[in-house]
């Protein structure tokens, strides 16, 4: 599904990802962890087509084809999705007006029918109840006042209401409380399926416990230091990132 | 060439004209001409070494030769069709190269009290209130436009809405320029007075009518609120890109008299509001929302000043810019409060969004107090889109030009809120969706 190659992507000269290699196969949830600074939020953004950062070498591939020159309406039409870290408050565009213009360029792009005001709301309120979103949150403009919680939830809400076919979520779990956590894990697993992938990126063994990954990755200074199955995690959680730093360290040694 | 430019005759042929043709006037109408006359051959156009003058060039102004134009122009039905607001037929008023055309204006039945017609027919048939309120408001010895409007006024709409008459269904005013009011300049006079309790609303559209060549109007409304009076007056301002638009509008308001003016601006290529406001009667209250959306060269300066004279006025004032391309705008406001004014509460504010590296804005919201238990607030920004807000939407799907349409709708849509009529809130929100090249609301 996605496949990244040797990714190399520099922000205002700095360059944060080394080299970068990832494969999510169809229907696999990977999980990404690393220390603060690392790179993950960089590789989620320079795959949702953020023109912050420049990609110095490497591909991103999408069903076997390279997104690099694709804009980032272009990627979300072809069905990938990013949850950010930082949900955006945009004051005057309301969370529905806009959402119905995405899925319906979404469509578009898709030769589907757009939905009318009518369908795109019976559509979006169902999707709504999966992550318990109330429905004034939906009428509200994007984000604007909305909790910590809130904004990550709409996030779901909005990964639910476009049915991408590859996601990307940020730090969803970060800032919920127990009872939301499970809400957005639930909300994520209803959304699992053979022909979707999921890539989660988080601190926390908690989120883990609710959406258990295939694969967990461990993400340092800019590449993918570890790679292994969901007890990695749990490893991470005991003893913290410095052993996997010193590994890295001992590779790179003997590398050189 | 250019120093005659400056000085008055540039348009005494015009007035000359225009004398011979309005001969049968009132002894003091013709008083009133020369002394506008005579005061604009004084005054010279205003130059940029004015204070009020500083960031808007009269140039093209000075630069063209222009002629009166001819009464009777023809426009066509879908030309009226395109600029007037669905629901508003009932009282249209249409002027074409500044002269009003009764063929295409209809005035239904009007409630008791009130008399709505054209300025040149008020002055034969209301002469008296004509004469005591004409000018009241202005000052032909201290400003040129206001001169030369005196001196070359050829008509314009006559409202009088006795105490207590309310004017319930909206007066639409068209004034177009039609294919023959190439280079012409019109003088345009409006006069609108409302006695105690009175209440009216106003809807006037300026739009280009089958030309593109530089056309000059000068308008001036006077606006006399009585006690208690309300009226909501929205411009809609659509000319062609090559005109020059100059307007004044005069507010004087009694005690407990509401004013709601909206001045919206998507055409012309040089254009100057001035807005007065003399608040003179206690509790009386000023609502002034402003939005411009400009692109190529186009240029338009605000102009503002509001005077607080009594006690407990609220006056507000929002406009807010778009600007694109190579655009220019000028926002310069005062709120002067008299010593009297005791609970001013008055707000200022200047919004700017810069589309462009090439755009530019001026602008200088200013306060002068004299009374010191008030609550004034002024502020001005000058911003680009969100490029975080920008990716978050693209990220979603929804294309580039698309996202930029929903911020800048959602910038405008402070003062597209405000706009009370239904009919006219849409065409705007359809203008600014033309103008960012999205498809009309369906
Ligand atoms: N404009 C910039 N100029 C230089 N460096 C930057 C810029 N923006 C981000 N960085 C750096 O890029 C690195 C990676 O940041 P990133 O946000 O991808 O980390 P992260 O792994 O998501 O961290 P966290 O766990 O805190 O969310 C950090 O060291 C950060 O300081
Ligand atoms: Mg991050």
């Amino acid at each position: 599904m996605l496949e990244i190659k040797g990714l190399k992507a520099q922000i205002e000269g700095n360059e944060i990802l080394h080299g970068l290699n990832l494969t999510v196969n169809p229907g696999e949830v990977h999980a990404i962890m690393g220390p603060n600074g690392s790179g993950k939020s960089t590789l989620a953004r320079v795959i949702a087509g953020s023109e912050d950062y420049e990609v110095t070498g490497g591909d991103i591939l999408f069903e076997g084809e390279s997104i690099l020159e694709l804009a980032p309406d272009e990627r979300a039409q072809k069905g990938l999705f990013m949850a950010f870290q930082y949900p955006v408050e945009i004051p005057g565009v309301s969370n529905t007006y806009f959402l119905r213009q995405a899925l319906n360029s979404i469509r578009k792009a898709r030769g589907l029918e757009e939905l009318t005001g009518k369908e795109f709301l019976a559509h979006a309120r169902e999707k709504a109840r999966l992550v318990e979103l109330p429905d004034d949150l939906l009428k509200r403009s994007v984000n604007v006042g909305f909790s910590g919680g809130e904004k990550k939830r709409n996030e779901i809400f909005q990964m639910a209401v476009l049915e991408p076919k590859f996601s990307i979520l940020d730090e969803t779990d970060s800032g919920l409380d127990i009872d939301a956590l499970r809400i957005v894990a639930n909300g994520v697993n209803k959304l699992r399926g053979s022909d979707r992938s999921i890539v989660v990126v988080t601190h926390y063994q908690r989120l883990l416990q609710y959406i258990v990954p295939d694969v967990v990755h461990v993400l340092v200074d800019g590449r993918i230091a570890k790679t292994g199955g969901k007890e990695l995690a749990e490893q991470l959680e005991e003893v913290g990132y410095s052993w996997v730093n010193g590994e890295m360290k001992t590779a790179q040694t003997a590398n050189a | 060439m250019t120093d005659v430019l400056t000085k008055a005759e540039k348009f005494s042929g015009l007035f000359e004209q225009l004398r011979a043709a309005t001969a049968g006037e009132p002894q003091w109408l013709t008083e009133r001409r020369t002394r506008g006359f005579d005061s604009f051959a004084e005054l010279g156009l205003p130059t940029q070494a004015m204070e009020e003058w500083r960031f808007t060039s009269l140039k093209p102004l000075q630069e063209t030769e222009f002629t009166l134009a001819a009464p009777g122009a023809p426009v066509a039905q879908e030309v009226i069709d395109c600029y007037s607001y669905a629901g508003l037929e009932k009282h249209q008023l249409v002027f074409v190269d500044g002269i009003y055309h009764s063929e295409l204006s209809s005035i239904a039945k009007l409630p008791k009290g009130v008399t709505l017609m054209p300025l040149r027919q008020a002055i034969v048939e209301k002469e008296d209130l004509v004469r005591q309120y004409l000018g009241r408001e202005t000052n032909p010895d201290k400003h040129a436009f206001t001169a030369l409007n005196d001196a070359l006024m050829q008509d314009g709409v006559f409202l009088h809405v006795a105490a207590g008459a309310v004017a319930e269904e909206p007066i639409q005013l068209l004034f177009l320029t039609s294919e023959r009011g190439a280079g012409t300049a019109a003088n345009l006079r409006n006069l609108v007075i409302l006695e105690e309790s009175a209440e009216a609303s106003f809807v006037e559209t300026h739009a280009a009518a089958g030309t593109d060549a530089v056309y000059f109007t000068n308008a001036i409304t006077e606006f006399f609120s009585a006690k208690n009076a309300k009226v909501d007056h929205y411009v809609i301002q659509r000319e062609s890109t090559s005109a020059i638009h100059i307007s004044s509008f005069h507010a004087y308001q009694e005690r407990d008299s509401v004013v709601r003016s909206h001045t919206i601006d998507f055409g012309g290529g040089l254009v100057r509001h001035n807005l007065w406001g003399r608040l003179d009667g206690d509790a009386c209250e000023a609502i002034l929302n402003g939005l411009y959306m400009l692109r190529g060269n186009q240029h338009v300066d605000n102009f503002m000043w509001v005077e607080h004279m009594k006690e407990h006025i609220p006056s507000h004032e929002l406009y807010k810019g778009i600007l694109d391309d190579s655009s220019s705008a000028v926002f310069s406001g005062r709120i002067y409060v008299h010593r009297e004014a005791q609970k001013t509460d008055a707000k200022q504010t200047n919004q700017n969004l810069l589309l462009t590296d090439t755009a530019k804005v001026n602008t200088k919201p200013q306060l002068e107090i004299y009374a010191d238990d008030v609550k004034c607030t002024h502020g001005a920004t000058i911003g680009q889109l969100d490029p975080q807000a920008q990716f978050y939407l693209e990220s979603r799907g929804v294309p580039r030009n698309a996202a930029r349409a929903l911020l800048v709708k959602a910038f405008a849509s402070d003062i597209t809120e405000r706009i009370r009529l239904e009919s006219v809130r849409n065409t705007v929100e359809n203008l600014l969706n033309e103008r960012l090249g999205q498809d009309p609301e369906s």
